[in-house]
């Protein structure tokens, strides 16, 4: 299963209970919700799809599956579309 | 060569150019000074004409070669040092070397950690405080710096914030589109109250937007030139400090000075 983890020279901010990601190199700023704050974090180390699922699932108490995963898949390709994550070997 | 001496923000600058038409524009639109005869100038500045073709568009190249950056664009070059303390300006004409001047003081104020250009206008209230109100070319920044005589304006184009000392505040500029430092010469820094974000409307409101949307919607409104060796986070850590220490609105204005009413 696909590792990704966070790409260098990207910062995280944390301004009123929102995220933002500053990429120094890009000269590009993103906003992020809460529970993508949270998988920001968890992403200076290696991660899975099913690792994030898992940590979302047991932080936010979530007992169905509902969409997590594609929400958290969804997130990820977006976050590697803008130059924010990439694959960890 | 005697230098024309000026003041930029807080920063003494001594400027000598080879054509008497560039003097002339300086004594124009930089308010000279004469009490700072014995401190060493914080910026030093040759002009030289005769360099490239007029405007063409607003790309700039940048590169390095030893201990020299470069910025190039179709009307301008500039060589500078490290820490942007000391330059070469060669320009094509007047339009040339205002925007060699804003590339050249924004590059230096970020380096040192001073503070932002932000494409703005900005008056004081009559409260004695600054308010600013930020947009791109043609979202009204020179019409609210027209509609808000008889207020001080410092800025209509290009505001100067100082960030890095306490509260932040803003200081006369020169960089202007429709009106005159000269005008403004008397107004020390003045300590900037909020941010507007423009917006023309039918109707005067004003919002108050979050810390994150405020860092989104001023981002692309700094001037700035970011040279090839450096990276963002000077830039980006100023604007954070600012948006930390001052409110920021979106405002949505109509063509009369009636907007003053939600502000101050």
């Amino acid at each position: 299963m696909p590792k990704y983890i966070r790409s260098p020279n990207c910062e995280a901010v944390h301004l009123d209970g929102e995220w933002m990601i500053l990429h120094a190199e890009h000269c590009t700023v993103t906003k992020i919700n809460e529970v993508g704050g949270f998988c920001w974090n968890l992403l200076h180390q290696p991660q899975t799809l099913s690792s994030l699922v898992k940590a979302v699932k047991t932080n936010y108490s979530i007992t169905d599956d509902s969409s997590i995963d594609n929400d958290i898949q969804t997130f990820l390709s977006d976050l590697m579309n803008c130059g924010l994550v990439e694959n960890a070997s | 060569m005697k230098p024309y001496v000026t003041i930029i923000g807080d920063h003494l600058v001594h400027i000598t150019a080879n054509s008497a038409s560039f003097l002339l524009f300086l004594k124009e639109h930089f308010p000279p000074t004469l009490s700072e005869q014995e401190r060493k100038p914080d910026l030093v500045i040759r002009i030289e004409g005769g360099y490239g073709e007029k405007f063409q568009n607003y790309n700039v190249q940048t590169f390095a070669q030893g201990d020299i950056k470069y910025f190039q664009r179709s009307d301008y070059l500039i060589e500078a040092n490290q820490d942007y303390s000391c330059a070469t300006i060669s320009v094509h004409d007047d339009l040339a070397l205002k925007h060699a001047l804003m590339n050249l003081y924004s590059s230096f104020i970020v380096h040192h950690n001073w503070g932002l250009m932000i494409h703005s206008s900005c008056a004081i209230g009559k409260e004695g405080l600054a308010h600013l109100f930020a947009g791109h070319s043609g979202d009204g920044k020179s019409t609210v710096a027209a509609l808000s005589r008889p207020r001080t304006i410092l800025s209509d184009e290009a505001t100067l914030v100082r960030i890095n000392n306490g509260q932040p505040t803003i200081y006369n500029s020169p960089f202007r589109s429709d009106s005159n430092a000269m005008e403004a010469i008397e107004a020390g820094p003045i300590p900037l109250a909020s941010i507007q974000i423009l917006r023309q409307a039918v109707k005067n409101h004003r919002t108050k937007t979050s810390k994150a949307d405020a860092f989104l919607q001023l981002t692309d409104k700094i001037f700035y030139w970011r040279h090839s060796s450096e990276n963002l986070g000077a830039l980006f850590s100023l604007l954070r400090m600012l948006i930390g220490k001052v409110p920021v609105y979106e405002l949505h204005f109509q063509k009369n000075d009636s907007f003053w009413e939600l502000i101050s």
